[in-house]
């Protein structure tokens, strides 16, 4: 008797819990699959012309170059974050960390640190030495990082998205293509490059502390803790954008060019589809502290923009991780 | 009949400059950019980086990390962008815990402006 009461009670507990589950099955399911939303912060750069109307970037650009003179860059930025926030600009010609005088200073600074409040923009006028567009075609990079005294070990997070890029084709009228030598990209060896899969399709730039295997992309950690000039090993892999096959990647420590195997920038050519790999060695810096390290990537280094689309055309960000000298 | 020509011109002058501006304006500026995720029972935790609006060109890329686990991310470019477009990516492991999302929209506009939108970290 006892045991056909409890079994009545435990099929009407069971469908009373199913019937439960069928009327509140939407909001069960929301609650066991809820959806997070963050809003993107949004960042612009452009360049202007002398006109004071916007450069088209698809275009290359006359600039007229006197000797011992200086050249106008005029660069406007707009942080439409929802934040204010400190940002650190600078400018790379060819590739190389560019001093500049900026509006009417007779200062030269390798970058400049400024405050901007949330839906404001400032404009830069920026002054760059006529010696250094020393070809026909100069790529000017000009970059500004979010953030610059902020650390990925401190926010507990690394990104790829902390900086905007913009290119723009510089044309020194002076100079002739056919006197322009571009530098020479070197070749990777078939054991330092594999071809892109479906898994590592979307790796464009990326630096980690793996360095025996190519093809890991395990996340790198967010902090790297060494000694005062301690020898530093980290794997650098690049390229896998469309139609492209030649690159250009600089390291920086803190915002300051590293350089790679005592060049500026590691400038490879590999086939479409491929990425290069190379071991980055070198000491970490001698005085205790936070350092932050990150690469840049430019696909087509110096091939005109207008010959290309602009979709492989955009430089590219690593991952952000914090150097921790102890 | 010269008043007639000239009146041509102008209207086609006209006509032009209108679509001129009516295609610019169709590629507006940018867009907004959101990233959602979701950590549904069935599957490892999954994002998605939308970006609403036109641009002349768009990369959209959707990364997931975590720690010791390879980094799994999606990527995808438009000449011109829809009105909508997404890439979704997964996480490493079914397990969500310490899992965390970011997502990037790089783009330009026909006005001459480059555009960078990121969203995230948004952490399990």
């Amino acid at each position: 008797m006892n045991k056909k009461i409890i079994t009545i009670l435990s099929l009407i507990l069971c469908l009373s819990i199913i019937f439960y589950i069928y009327i509140n099955k939407t909001k069960i399911l929301s609650c066991l699959n809820r959806t997070k939303t963050n809003t993107a912060q949004k960042y612009e750069i452009s360049l202007i012309q002398d006109d004071d109307n916007l450069a088209d970037f698809t275009k290359e650009f006359n600039i007229d170059v006197k000797s011992n003179t200086k050249v106008d860059c005029k660069i406007k930025f707009a942080n439409r974050s929802g934040k204010d926030n400190i940002f650190l600009l600078k400018l790379n010609l060819n590739y190389l960390d560019s001093n500049f005088c900026l509006d009417d200073s007779t200062q030269t600074i390798d970058s400049y640190k400024f405050e901007l409040k949330n839906g404001e923009e400032r404009l830069f006028n920026a002054k760059l030495d006529s010696n250094l567009f020393k070809y026909n075609l100069n790529p000017l990079v000009a970059t500004v990082v979010v953030g610059p005294d902020k650390h990925a070990s401190d926010i507990n997070f690394i990104s790829d998205s902390f900086s905007i890029s913009g290119r723009y084709d510089l044309i020194n009228r002076n100079i002739s293509l056919n006197n322009s030598l571009y530098p020479q990209s070197e070749e990777v060896s078939n054991s330092n490059r594999i071809r892109s899969t479906e898994e590592n399709n979307s790796i464009k730039v990326f630096i980690n502390d793996n360095v025996d295997d190519l093809s890991n992309f395990t996340c790198p950690p967010v902090k790297l803790d060494v000694k005062p000039g301690q020898d530093i090993e980290l794997g650098l892999r690049a390229g896998n954008i469309p139609e492209t096959s030649e690159y250009i990647v600089w390291l920086n420590v803190n915002h300051i060019r590293q350089l790679i195997n005592d060049k500026p920038y590691w400038h490879f050519k590999i086939k479409e589809s491929e990425i290069a790999f190379k071991k980055l060695k070198f000491q970490a810096p001698t005085e205790k502290g936070k350092y932050e390290l990150y690469a840049y990537m430019a696909p087509n280094p110096w091939v005109s923009i207008k010959n290309k689309s602009l979709l492989n055309m955009y430089i590219k960000t690593s991952f952000r991780l914090t150097i921790n000298v102890e | 009949m010269k008043l007639n020509k000239k009146l041509i011109t102008s209207f086609s002058l006209g006509i032009a400059v209108a679509s001129g501006l009516a295609l610019c304006a169709s590629a507006m500026p940018i867009w907004d950019a959101k990233l959602e995720c979701s950590n549904p029972v069935y599957s490892a935790p999954y994002g998605q980086m939308i970006a609403y609006g036109g641009a002349t060109n768009l990369y959209l890329s959707c990364t997931a990390t975590k720690s010791g686990e390879p980094t799994k991310s999606s990527s995808n470019s438009w000449a011109k962008a829809p009105g909508k477009a997404y890439v979704e990516t997964y996480g490493p492991t079914f397990k969500a815990a310490g899992t965390s999302f970011t997502g990037t929209a790089q783009g330009t506009d026909c006005t001459g402006v480059y555009h960078n939108e990121s969203a995230g970290p948004i952490s399990y």
